[in-house]
């Protein structure tokens, strides 16, 4: 139940946020608040800051891609010197997403468990 | 907390990274943003849209057909203006944006060091300070004035509902952000073209050749006038002029000052635009038809976007230029007209002298004259600002000196002097154009098109054709501006102007057509002195297909799409009359210029081997930053055979040099023609991805379809001047710029095969058959 809530309250503060001010590294800062607040452990919040941030990037990624009929993705894994495919300039978005936004939300969890030992201390 | 603060600096460490741009690798993670970054660059959905703006007075409707060309209805030019501003700027922000860049010498502020010198040639060369003068005369004169406001208002009234995500994928690479309009820019799109069209001469290369070769060697290779030239202007030209001042001495410049530089180029070479018009008796429909294929270096997105403009009673269509207004080759209901390169020299270089050791002061006369000193600063992207000096003269900026060197003339100074300088108005003849009604009106338009010189060609409803060879030029006096001239002595500066009245022209000629293909523009009764960088390769073919009768459209579109080279053809003729004896010879080689002729490849081939040898040693050899003397020069040479020894030995050599080098191209299978010529069709910012590289198609440089390299026909026009009148256009490329649209290269794989599309000339908007979808702008009450 608290995965869920937290993978839900990621993906939407990340596409509201983002829609309105446009910053990609809003990802970070969103995964480790959320982690922070709602964590419970570490493997529950990497997961849940990858599945926000992943079905976010993905969904809105294929949006944009089908509604260019699948040219964005091909010109730029071409751009990127990866060939004229869809696939690649998926996975580098993908990558960029997941890694960050795990990162942060780990970070976002070992922090809360730092400051609550600090505090019991 | 260790682990806490390790994992927290990881994070960091990896935002920043991705954040940042390294070298010319854009910020990954900007990029890959869903939210922002290319994702959000697909092309907008075709739908109907309302706008409503306080810019225009009246609603204004714009119908785009299945082609995406927009057809504009309007009650006034102002808002037919504005509407067409905003659409350029909708469909080619960034293009426009990079092009007034390039032209100002601001590419360096986005594009960072490696674009330097080339921004600090811009500046020295006075684009900046010709536009700035050329946006003064927009503003100064109320016609244009109120166009050009309009033109500034929709181009800014489009930036202005841009925001980060929607910028055009280009400024989101290299990571910088749209700016305003203004005048200037527009001014500077069209100083761009005249730098393009009219910046290149062979001033310099003339100077060293002449000062290192015996004079009758040079006159033989570089002669002012070549033998059977085929001239734009046909009709003797009855012009009364007052005599001309008698020649001054040529500036002469120590050979001993070359450094070996083994680049050597053709004057000529990029040269290909062809205009003609042939009057009703020569049609089958008896009605004038009307040609034009400028040949431009091509680019993506494409120079042009295609567009049909309506006000009240007056129809425009045609070739626009985003960055200006109006449309620049089209046609409207009453007169069509289209334009080539006319190639007069328009820019002289002087030398100068510094008259102190602090070179503040140059000899003027002998006289110590004071420099105007302008400090520019050239912004960087990623470095700190550059400031070069620049230093006007009496005559114009100074280009070269110590701090920017020319290449070719490393120790001279060398002011320049351009037409393009002067408060030109293109913008007027450009409207005066779109709105012109008859032959008169015509005139009046193109007598404010000052510089570049253009062969413009006119036909119109009532039959009428003419051709005008227009510009502003100097009455110079023989010799004057063909090498860099002593700027100490004033007596070398530019006199009177030539009245606009004895610009070569005619009107209806005996011959019943008139024609233009970058040749020389007159005979020897013109009393004016030019030179200029005339190519005669494509007139004399031009001029052969021009001798028949019954021409329609479809017979027109041949000629346009000709890719029988003329040259070869020559040069074939040429070694045949001499009959060489040579081993392996190829008998019957094709001139004609198909994608997979391996035939032209070798002729082409054995042509640069035997340059090579006439020019690089022997008789003929020509010292460093020479350019080769015309193809047609050289023929001539070989025709008379004025090669010292055995002209059949240097044919024999060069031949079985070209014979091994297409072998090895032949193994390697890259021995036909397309892949020879190399016509390519990249983007403005060369990444490959939005480019095409060997197109391969017919033509080359010298024939009618001058495709080759980086150069082609960059619009493709033939109008019949029937009621309603038909015409056939395609241009390489498509309406919108931007990469990931459908539209982004329409019209591509027809340029490539010669398949036209035929405009939609419709009065009435409700007319525009299979309507892609409507914009609707209306008055804000």
């Amino acid at each position: 139940m608290k995965t869920k809530f937290l993978v839900i309250t990621i993906l939407f503060l990340n596409t509201a946020l983002q829609f309105l001010m446009g910053y990609w590294w809003l990802i970070a800062i969103i995964c480790f608040t959320c982690c922070w607040l709602w964590g419970q452990n570490a493997k529950q919040s990497i997961l849940a800051a990858c599945l926000g941030i992943g079905i976010s990037w993905l969904g809105i990624s294929l949006y944009q891609d089908w509604q260019a009929e699948f040219i964005i993705s091909q010109t730029m894994s071409d751009v990127i010197g990866l060939g004229k495919t869809n696939l690649p300039f998926y996975i580098i978005t993908l990558c960029i997403g997941l890694m960050v936004s795990s990162l942060s939300g780990y970070a976002g969890f070992v922090g809360k468990k730092f400051f609550l030992s600090t505090k019991s201390k | 907390m260790k682990r806490f603060i390790f994992i927290s600096f990881i994070t960091v460490f990896i935002i920043f990274a991705l954040n940042k741009k390294w070298g010319q690798v854009p910020a990954l993670a900007k990029i890959c943003n869903p939210f922002a970054g290319a994702w959000q660059n697909a092309a907008q959905k075709n739908k109907n849209i309302s706008f409503e703006t306080s810019s225009i007075k009246g609603a204004v409707e714009v119908v785009f057909d299945q082609r995406q060309v927009p057809h504009i209805y309007a009650t006034s030019w102002e808002d037919a203006i504005y509407t067409q501003a905003y659409l350029h700027a909708q469909n080619r922000l960034w293009q426009m944006d990079m092009t007034t860049r390039l032209a100002s010498g601001r590419l360096s502020e986005v594009i960072g060091n490696k674009t330097l010198e080339l921004d600090r040639y811009h500046r020295r060369l006075g684009m900046v300070y010709g536009a700035r003068a050329s946006a003064r005369a927009m503003i100064d004169n109320p016609a244009t004035a109120i166009i050009i406001k309009a033109y500034t208002k929709g181009i800014n009234d489009f930036i202005s509902t841009l925001n980060k995500k929607n910028w055009p994928i280009e400024f989101k690479l290299l990571e910088y952000k749209p700016e305003k309009w203004t005048p200037l820019k527009t001014a500077l799109m069209l100083k761009y073209m005249a730098n393009t069209l009219s910046s290149k001469t062979d001033d310099i290369s003339n100077t060293i050749a002449q000062n290192s070769l015996p004079k009758e060697i040079f006159n033989t290779l570089f002669p002012e006038r070549l033998n059977n030239e085929y001239p734009v202007i046909k009709s003797k030209q009855i012009i009364q002029k007052s005599s001309a001042k008698p020649s001054q001495k040529t500036y002469p410049i120590s050979v001993k000052d070359f450094y070996v530089h083994q680049k050597r180029d053709h004057s000529e070479t990029g040269i290909g635009s062809n205009n003609w018009a042939v009057s009703p008796s020569k049609t089958q429909n008896g009605h004038a038809i009307l040609c034009n294929d400028p040949h431009l270096p091509i680019s993506l997105p494409s120079i042009w976007y295609e567009c049909h403009i309506h006000v009240n009673d007056q129809s425009v269509y045609g070739a626009s230029l985003p960055g200006a207004p109006g449309v620049i080759i089209g046609f409207n209901n009453f007169i069509s007209w289209g334009f080539t390169n006319g190639y007069r020299d328009v820019l002289d270089y002087y030398s100068i002298k510094f008259s102190d050791s602090n070179k503040r002061h140059y000899l003027l006369n002998n006289i110590p004259t004071t420099f105007d000193i302008q400090i520019e600063e050239i912004k960087i992207a990623q470095s700190k600002s550059f400031y070069d000096t620049i230093k006007f003269t009496h005559y114009g900026p100074l280009l070269y000196d110590y701090s920017f060197p020319n290449d070719a003339l490393p120790n001279e100074n060398l002011a320049v002097k351009w037409m393009a300088h002067k408060a030109t108005n293109e913008c007027l003849a450009i409207l005066g154009l779109n709105q012109a009604k008859n032959y008169a009106d015509y005139v009046e338009a193109i007598k404010s098109f000052e510089c570049p010189h253009q062969n413009i060609v006119y036909a119109d409803t009532k039959g009428n054709i003419a051709l005008w060879s227009q510009g502003r030029f100097i009455d110079k006096w023989p010799g004057q501006g063909r090498f860099v001239m002593d700027g100490n002595n004033i007596e070398n500066d530019w006199g009177q102007p030539i009245p606009f009245e004895h610009n070569p022209h005619e009107k209806n000629p005996p011959q019943a057509y008139v024609m233009s293909a970058n040749q020389i523009n007159t005979d020897n009764s013109y009393p004016y002195y030019y030179n200029g960088l005339f190519d005669p390769s494509r007139s004399k073919r031009l001029t052969s297909l021009l001798a028949d009768d019954d021409y329609t459209i479809e017979k027109m579109k041949k000629i346009q799409l000709d890719a029988f080279d003329q040259f070869a053809f020559d040069f074939l003729n040429i070694i045949k009359e001499q009959k060489p004896a040579i081993d392996r010879f190829k008998e019957n080689l094709s001139v004609i210029a198909d994608t997979n002729n391996s035939d032209l490849t070798l002729i082409h081939l054995w042509w640069n081997a035997l340059e090579k040898e006439l020019y690089d040693k022997g008789q003929y050899r020509l010292v460093a930053n020479v350019n080769y003397p015309n193809k047609r020069a050289t023929l001539q040479i070989l025709k008379n055979n004025k090669i010292n020894g055995s002209l059949v030995d240097l044919l024999k050599k060069s031949y079985n040099k070209a014979l091994s080098q297409f072998s090895d191209l032949e193994k390697e299978n890259k021995h036909f023609w397309h892949q020879y010529k190399q016509s390519s069709l990249l983007h403005m910012a060369l990444i490959p991805a939005f480019s095409f590289g060997d197109l391969k198609m017919d033509g080359g440089l010298g024939m009618l379809n001058a495709a080759q390299g980086k150069q082609a026909p960059s619009w493709r026009m033939i109008v019949e001047m029937s009621q309603p009148i038909k015409a056939a256009v395609i241009y390489p490329g498509g309406q919108d710029g931007n990469p990931f649209s459908l539209n982004y290269k329409t019209n591509v794989e027809d340029w490539r095969i010669g398949k036209y599309a035929t405009p939609q000339f419709e009065f009435t908007a409700k007319e525009i058959k299979k309507p892609s979808h409507t914009y609707t702008f209306l008055p804000l009450k």
